[in-house]
């Protein structure tokens, strides 16, 4: 049986990290995770809070400094080439309220787009009036979801070739949520990007994703491809004889188990008819395998497998 | 003609400009109350201008020094808090976030921060100037040497350094400053109440250094000036010494606070 994969193969990366450690004074934030980002591809990083998902981005940007381990993006050393870096990333923080609340949004546009040449005024327009963004007002008095449309168009408005986004949809209702993942999604279609967002709510991401990564309290519990996850990870639901010690040989596999008396129902990573094979073999019986969408395979990711609930 | 690279960082030709724009109307309220106390300080002394009796010493033409140097040093001392409003290290995310090396970026917004306050700093001694020019009317003319009007300048430059220092490095600058304040006079009070001379006499002579080097060299000539000249060119070697040495110190701390590294919070 195979381990759940906690590497990406490839070669063109446009972020990697290696051995990524930060504690905040005894809290340990990140525990030594190599999180890998292909080149072009859209990567949800889910985890709870306080998983370390807002920390691994800001040491990305070199807002936070790392304790040990690097981190190379677009090519560049993040802590070395922190400004040509950040030239190159769109960034939604995690936090809505910034220094600048003093500003009207349209102060706050002019003034962001000075720092970067790429800025587009023509794309930042039409993004404002898509979002709905009021430009007359001051960003301290927008709500926390206007607050956050003002951040996605800072965004995206220079047309990065690299995005970082920290829950960017935290706080919006669900019609401003549908309107700036549709944006999002647009201008992934129409300019070569790499997405990289952290999230708790993994649904909403569900049609942008092709890569994800499961971070849980500080370590990298596994990043795989979004197609492997689908064909690879699937739940077992079986009926197994009284005194049955379990399928020895998916140790390391499983990802996730609860029973209820006579009844298992096993989240397994691997091949399905040989996950099958296995349990029949070790004289369960399967009655139902079905595949699980992300939200699903994000929970079951998360929660731990040796506390998981478990009732005899 | 070559166009920008899309993917470098903004240069600091084109920061400079963003900053000082940026300052300008983050302190307009800054202004309007600075211009309300001025306005106060101009009514003031155009009554005391009409009013003063010609032989009172207090009118002598060196005191505009003093006049000029000590509001000048408090405002300066209040500008930082201004440049720094609502951006300690712990809301600065923003400006971190931004593609420009921190340390640098820092010291350019300070700088935007300097800038303007010397703009405030010409406009409150033409005020000063022109009344000056009106008690000629009433005390005969001034002999103020223009070569010594970089003093207040000075002074209000030394007092925006160190308590810029204090606001790019912490959270809260004020409280710290009222704590060294605190900490500084208690150990004072224990050394005068031991008659601990090893621990009192640094005190001393820190705090009147400091003392000096703000106050600009009729404080540190001592009252005596306005009736000596050559007390005056004594205050000036004294208040020269005690400058260089603050100067130096508040820029080097200010470098390295601006270039340490803070984490995001």
């Amino acid at each position: 049986m195979t381990a759940l994969p906690t590497s990406l193969s490839g070669k063109d990366w446009a972020i990697r990290t290696s051995g990524l450690r930060k504690s905040f004074g005894k809290t340990v934030a990140l525990r030594g995770i190599d999180l890998t980002v292909p080149e072009g591809a859209t990567y949800v990083l889910v985890g709870p809070n306080g998983a370390g998902k807002t920390t691994a981005l800001n040491i990305i940007l070199d807002l936070v400094r790392a304790d040990g381990g690097q981190v190379e993006a677009l090519g560049l050393d993040s802590r070395r080439d922190g400004p040509a870096l950040r030239a190159q990333i769109g960034y939604v923080p995690e936090a809505q309220k910034w220094e600048c609340n003093w500003m009207r949004v349209a102060t706050l546009l002019a003034y962001h787009g000075q720092y970067f040449s790429s800025w587009d005024d023509e794309y930042a327009a039409r993004l404002v009036k898509r979002l709905e963004v009021p430009l007359d007002r001051r960003y301290g008095k927008l709500s926390k979801g206007q607050a956050r449309r003002v951040q996605v168009v800072l965004a995206l408005a220079h047309r990065p070739p690299l995005l970082v986004l920290d829950e960017p949809t935290d706080g919006l209702d669900p019609l401003a949520r549908e309107t700036t993942l549709s944006v999002l999604a647009e201008h992934m279609a129409e300019y070569p990007t790499t997405l990289l967002i952290s999230t708790h709510l993994v649904h909403e991401t569900e049609r942008l994703a092709d890569h994800m990564g499961v971070l849980n309290a500080g370590g990298l519990r596994t990043q795989v491809p979004v197609s492997d996850l689908q064909e690879m990870l699937r739940r077992y639901h079986a009926q197994v004889p009284e005194g049955w010690s379990g399928a020895g040989v998916l140790d390391g596999s499983v990802v996730r188990r609860s029973r209820n008396g006579r009844e298992i129902q096993w989240t397994v990573w691997g091949d399905e008819s040989m996950v099958r094979a296995s349990l029949t073999e070790s004289g369960a019986a399967v009655q139902d395998v079905r595949a699980l969408s992300l939200e699903e395979a994000a929970i079951s990711l998360l929660s731990d497998e040796e506390t998981s609930h478990v009732e005899a | 003609m070559s166009r920008p690279d899309p993917t470098s960082p903004p240069s600091w030709r084109t920061i400079a400009p963003t900053q000082l724009r940026m300052l300008a109307q983050l302190q307009k309220k800054d202004f309007v109350i600075l211009g309300s106390i001025v306005a106060v300080l101009v009514a003031l002394s155009i009554w005391g201008i009409a009013h003063a009796s010609p032989d009172n010493g207090s009118n002598e033409p060196a005191m505009i020094f003093a006049i000029l140097t000590i509001p000048l040093v408090i405002v300066a001392a209040f500008w930082p808090l201004g440049v720094w409003r609502k951006e300690s290290p712990e809301q600065r995310g923003y400006f971190w976030s931004l593609p420009a090396s921190r340390g640098p970026h820092t010291l350019l917004r300070v700088g935007a921060g300097w800038a303007i306050l010397m703009i405030v700093c010409v406009a409150i001694m033409v005020v000063t100037w022109v009344l000056a020019e009106a008690s000629q009317v009433r005390f005969g003319p001034l002999e103020i040497s223009l070569a010594r009007w970089y003093v207040p300048f000075a002074t209000a430059t030394l007092a925006y350094v160190l308590i810029s220092f204090l606001a790019v490095l912490l959270d809260g600058p004020v409280r710290a400053l009222v704590w060294t304040c605190v900490a500084v006079g208690g150990l004072r009070i224990v050394a005068e109440a031991t008659q601990l001379t090893a621990l009192g006499a640094p005190i001393d002579t820190v705090v009147t250094s400091l003392g000096m080097a703000l106050a600009g060299p009729l404080g540190s000539a001592g009252p005596e000036v306005v009736l000596n000249g050559s007390a005056l060119t004594q205050g000036f070697v004294l208040w020269g010494a005690n400058y260089l040495i603050w100067i130096v110190l508040g820029l080097v701390a200010l470098v390295l606070a601006a270039f340490r590294h803070q984490d995001a919070r």
